[in-house]
């Protein structure tokens, strides 16, 4: 140990930790007024020697700044999510009335039901602020009290949600989201804007999907945000990218979002990006608005897609017009998708040969659902990959096992296998067998 | 904007000189950043709440990073509470000191005298500061004793002190 104050004053800059008997000797230095005014003398030199020749103490200085602004925006962030006085008083008092009302219904349910009405104490989904909600695509009064399925859209102030009593959320004006999920694990579809959550630790779960993936609450209190660009009209659509960033105040928070998945801690903060997500279906053309730009597709069930000044169609390398689509031809549909609406980038109207495995020409047998019946036009529309309409002749056999059968014992939704000629467009039928009736989900 | 724009300004014009002034007052393995940082998070709240900068920021950063340093003094180095707080008072003091003669000049001071050291002390302090190495780190390198080696330090800025003021004849170079 030395007794020297002025090296141990060196000693606790140099960052070193000194010994009580070290600090008693250098408070009393210290103490003294002179030896005050010599130390300041030391610090002074000490500063000029070290600003003339140390190296900085970070290895990068531009990262630290970094690290310093994304501070500064968690900051910013964590701001801006502290939820208001008022609201919160309101849902304070909204809070005691449901547990005043919860707490005569458990009573009662008690007697009646036993256990059970401890469940029917759960809090439903509350909303404040500035929003709407839409339900089944349209519009209902917003009152305090919302539902899941219904999509919540902050005005242009901002919206607070309360999910499950744990769930304390906060959406930017003009967000969207859905509200999902259940009991205990609670769950929101962010569709665009920016979502402020604080999550009370122990109570639930909680999940926030986005385009490019989820957010989901690993464990104690937390605040994260989520937000990504509303794409703009005009956009080249070729540019437009999704962003999400997450940034985490406090707790953790797992994510698994454009294809990458970890935890993000207090204090970080991370963007994933995508390029917007486009999507291709195939299907039969069901119809066709040429005034109306908008074709609708059976792919899985019928899908309605809108064109664009942008929108390409072609055949082959043909370039075509919408109007050379027609109903019951196969298209693959290039799209991207934002909230219901489809936007075709490009329509691809399939060659026969590429729809299916059927040959252009000669003696071939389909199976498939029986659509519909023309008896007196001799037509059966059978459903295979996509509907096909088969011509049926006096020479046309029909049977249902052993049994001869006419076109009129032909019922849609049966199964049946046709054996038929083709040339072009035309499928005369030689042979119809009736399978049974087509099985429905 | 306006707000945003002034912040960034005080974090272009700052940044680097507080995180020296913070690595000197906490040693190179303290907690630098973290001061800083917490440093500048103060001027972004007091920017927040509608309190611009009258005189200069710097000179306001430097206190909350003292403040700041204090606490780690107390917390972290488990110095008692009258120590931190008139090792704190006299660091202002210096500071205080420092802000009134023209740095420039002591630099050239400064390296005149560095140019008079022996080879092995000006080594040393090469080592330690432009090169950031501990005292116990270069003693362990060196297989030297750290404590000899730390007094060693102690004399040769009692020396560049010493000459500094020499080279000013007691002067305070303004």
């Amino acid at each position: 140990m030395t007794t020297d104050w002025r090296e141990l004053l060196d000693c606790v800059l140099d960052g070193q930790e000194l010994t009580p008997d070290e600090m008693a000797v250098l408070g009393a230095a210290l103490a003294d007024a002179e030896r005050r005014d010599r130390a300041a003398r030391q610090v002074q030199s000490r500063c000029q020697l070290f600003e003339a020749l140390s190296a900085p103490a970070v290895d990068d200085i531009s990262l630290s700044r970094d690290r310093l602004l994304a501070k500064v925006v968690l900051r910013e962030k964590s701001l801006a999510v502290a939820p208001t006085q008022r609201p919160g008083r309101r849902l304070a008092a909204d809070r005691r009335r449901l547990w005043y009302a919860g707490a005569t219904a458990v009573a009662l349910t008690i007697v009646l039901f036993g256990l059970t009405a401890l469940r029917n104490r759960y809090p439903q989904p509350m909303a404040e602020g500035d929003f709407q909600v839409i339900r089944d695509g349209q519009q209902v009064s917003a009152g305090q009290r919302v539902e899941r399925g219904e999509k919540i859209i902050a005005g242009q102030g901002e919206a607070e949600l309360q999910l499950g009593g744990y769930c304390h959320l906060v959406l930017q004006p003009h967000t969207e989201l859905v509200l999902n999920g259940q009991r205990g694990a609670e769950e929101v579809e962010l569709r665009s804007g920016s979502l402020a959550s604080r999550i009370v630790p122990g109570r639930g779960a909680f999940t926030c999907r986005t385009p490019l993936g989820i957010v989901r609450v690993l464990g104690t209190e937390f605040v994260t945000k989520v937000e990504f660009p509303v794409l703009e009209e005009g956009e080249e659509p070729m540019e437009k990218t999704i962003l999400v960033t997450v940034a985490v105040v406090s707790g953790i928070v797992a994510f698994d979002l454009a294809g990458q998945s970890g935890t993000l801690a207090a204090g970080a903060s991370q963007t994933f990006s995508q390029a917007e997500a486009t999507q291709t279906k195939t299907g039969v053309v069901r119809s066709v608005d040429v005034a109306g730009k908008k074709i609708v597709v059976m792919v899985a069930r019928e899908l309605t897609f809108t064109l664009t000044e942008s929108t390409k169609i072609r055949r082959g390398d043909d370039a075509k017009k919408l109007d050379d689509i027609k109903v019951g031809d196969k298209v693959a549909v290039e799209y991207t998708r934002t909230d219901e609406t489809r936007t075709a980038k490009t329509i691809a109207i399939l060659a026969e040969e590429e729809e299916d495995s059927e040959k252009s020409e000669g003696a071939q047998t389909k199976e498939g659902e029986v659509k519909k019946v023309d008896v007196a036009g001799n037509k059966l529309v059978v459903l295979v990959a996509r509907e096909l309409t088969f011509t049926v002749t006096e020479k046309t056999k029909i049977r249902q096992g052993d049994d001869a059968k006419t076109l009129a014992d032909v019922k849609v939704g049966d199964r049946v296998k046709v054996s038929y000629n083709r040339t072009g467009d035309n499928r005369v039928a030689t042979n119809v067998a009736i399978l049974g009736t087509e099985k429905k989900d | 904007m306006d707000r945003q724009r002034a912040f960034q300004q005080i974090v272009d014009d700052h940044y680097e000189p507080l995180l020296r002034y913070a690595q000197f007052l906490l040693g190179r393995s303290g907690p630098v950043e973290d001061v800083v940082h917490q440093a500048f998070l103060l001027a972004f709240d007091r920017l927040a709440v509608g309190q611009p900068f009258q005189d200069d920021p710097g000179k306001w950063l430097r206190g909350a990073v003292r403040n700041l340093v204090r606490d780690v003094w107390r917390q972290q180095r488990k110095l008692p509470q009258d120590v931190a707080d008139q090792l704190q008072q006299v660091v202002h003091q210096a500071d205080e000191a420092g802000d009134a003669i023209d740095r420039s000049l002591v630099r050239e001071a400064l390296h005149r005298c560095l140019d008079r050291l022996d080879g092995g002390d000006r080594d040393l302090i090469g080592r330690h500061y432009a090169g950031g190495s501990q005292i116990s780190e270069i003693a362990r390198r060196g297989e030297l004793n750290a404590a000899t080696l730390r007094v060693r330090l102690f004399r040769i800025r009692q020396g560049l002190k010493s000459c500094i003021e020499g080279q000013f004849a007691g002067e305070v170079p303004t």
